[in-house]
């Protein structure tokens, strides 16, 4: 079982040689979320996967764009508007292309809405 | 079904190694893309022409990595999704026929990625089940509706246990076989073809904005699956 598992890192280090590194931290956001797709049960590890990811900032891995737009989104589901309106904040700084409609989800926010367009 | 990933790491990474080798193929007309420069790009729902009911949703999990990758601003992939469904856009086909200039003013994209599914066929057999994936992308512009730049890809999956002992990497590729026929795993194989689409040499897309090289032509060779 060592040696399988060995076998799999020696391709993973080789991989490494020819692919580039990746830019972000995706953590599970997309695991989590294909799971959450699958089976509702999921939402509570997709939540978890999005906070993981923005915690880990503190340990210089950079944030991919979206990740704080679906804390929000996430947050703002279950009512709490203060940590969506935050999230949403953070995205717009982060990422200035999504200015329109993080503006249109925090001025929903305000309003206690969750639909974050109309 | 994290268990079941983790299991299926090594081999998406045996796979992937394949990809490694060079060929050369004419590069893509990039005036379009080049003169309309997007920073941004929405991610819509993706239209399933497949006999796979889910397939839409689970390829739609994994296009905002390749293309932020790309450096590209990649719209949150869920809460477009559940924003759209909200607005009444929740049918994939009917958005795609429609108007992509709509789509994008709702969110302020720059550009609208279309992905449409042809296929998704697993072939099943004892020791080995292979799954071919076919995928029509195509990336609009959200302020004329013009095509940017549009490709479409053909992936091949076929898990392959790896180990030193023959037997033993038999064994565990009936396991692997038997695993993606009772719970198929559609992200390897779409990470594989959304890879190659975006990325590969002449044909992907130009790096986005933040990219260290913006606008610069995509690199990555892959062997011929």
């Amino acid at each position: 079982m060592k040696a399988k598992y060995l076998t799999a890192f020696a391709v993973v280090v080789t991989l490494a040689g020819c692919a580039k590194p990746d830019r972000y931290n995706w953590g599970e956001y997309q695991s989590s979320l294909y799971d959450y797709y699958a089976d509702k049960a999921g939402e509570a590890d997709y939540v978890k996967s999005l906070d993981l990811i923005i915690a880990d900032e503190a340990k210089g891995k950079k944030t991919p764009p979206g990740v704080y737009a679906e804390a929000g989104f996430m947050a703002l589901s279950r009512g709490d508007s203060a940590k969506a309106i935050e999230m949403f904040g953070r995205e717009k700084t982060l990422w200035p292309e999504s200015t329109a409609f993080m503006d249109k989800a925090i001025a929903n926010a305000r309003r206690g809405k969750s639909a974050p367009v109309s | 079904m994290k268990t079941l990933v983790k299991l299926l790491i090594p081999v998406a990474a045996t796979m992937m190694l394949s990809a490694c080798a060079h060929h050369d193929q004419p590069p893509a007309d990039y005036a379009q893309l080049r003169a309309a420069h997007p920073r941004s790009i929405l991610v819509i729902p993706a239209t399933n022409r497949s006999t796979q009911v889910d397939a839409a949703d689970n390829f739609l999990v994994t296009l905002a990595r390749p293309l932020a990758e790309r450096g590209y601003y990649v719209f949150p992939t869920h809460m477009v999704k559940r924003t759209m469904e909200d607005e009444g856009l929740g049918d994939a086909d009917m958005v795609h026929k429609g108007d992509v200039r709509r789509v994008a003013a709702l969110f302020g994209a720059d550009a609208v990625l279309y992905a449409e599914i042809v296929n998704w066929d697993a072939s099943y057999a004892i020791i080995s089940t292979t799954t071919t994936v076919t995928v029509n992308y195509e990336l609009k512009s959200g302020l004329t509706g013009a095509t940017l730049w549009k490709r479409t890809i053909t992936a091949h999956y076929s898990p392959q246990a790896s180990s030193g002992n023959p037997l033993a990497a038999l064994i565990a590729s009936a396991i692997t076989a038997a695993i993606q026929r009772a719970h198929p795993n559609y992200i390897p194989l779409a990470n594989l073809a959304n890879l190659r689409a975006f990325s590969e040499k002449d044909q992907g897309l130009l790096a986005g904005p933040y990219d260290a090289d913006p606008g610069s032509v995509p690199t990555r060779a892959f062997a011929d699956q």
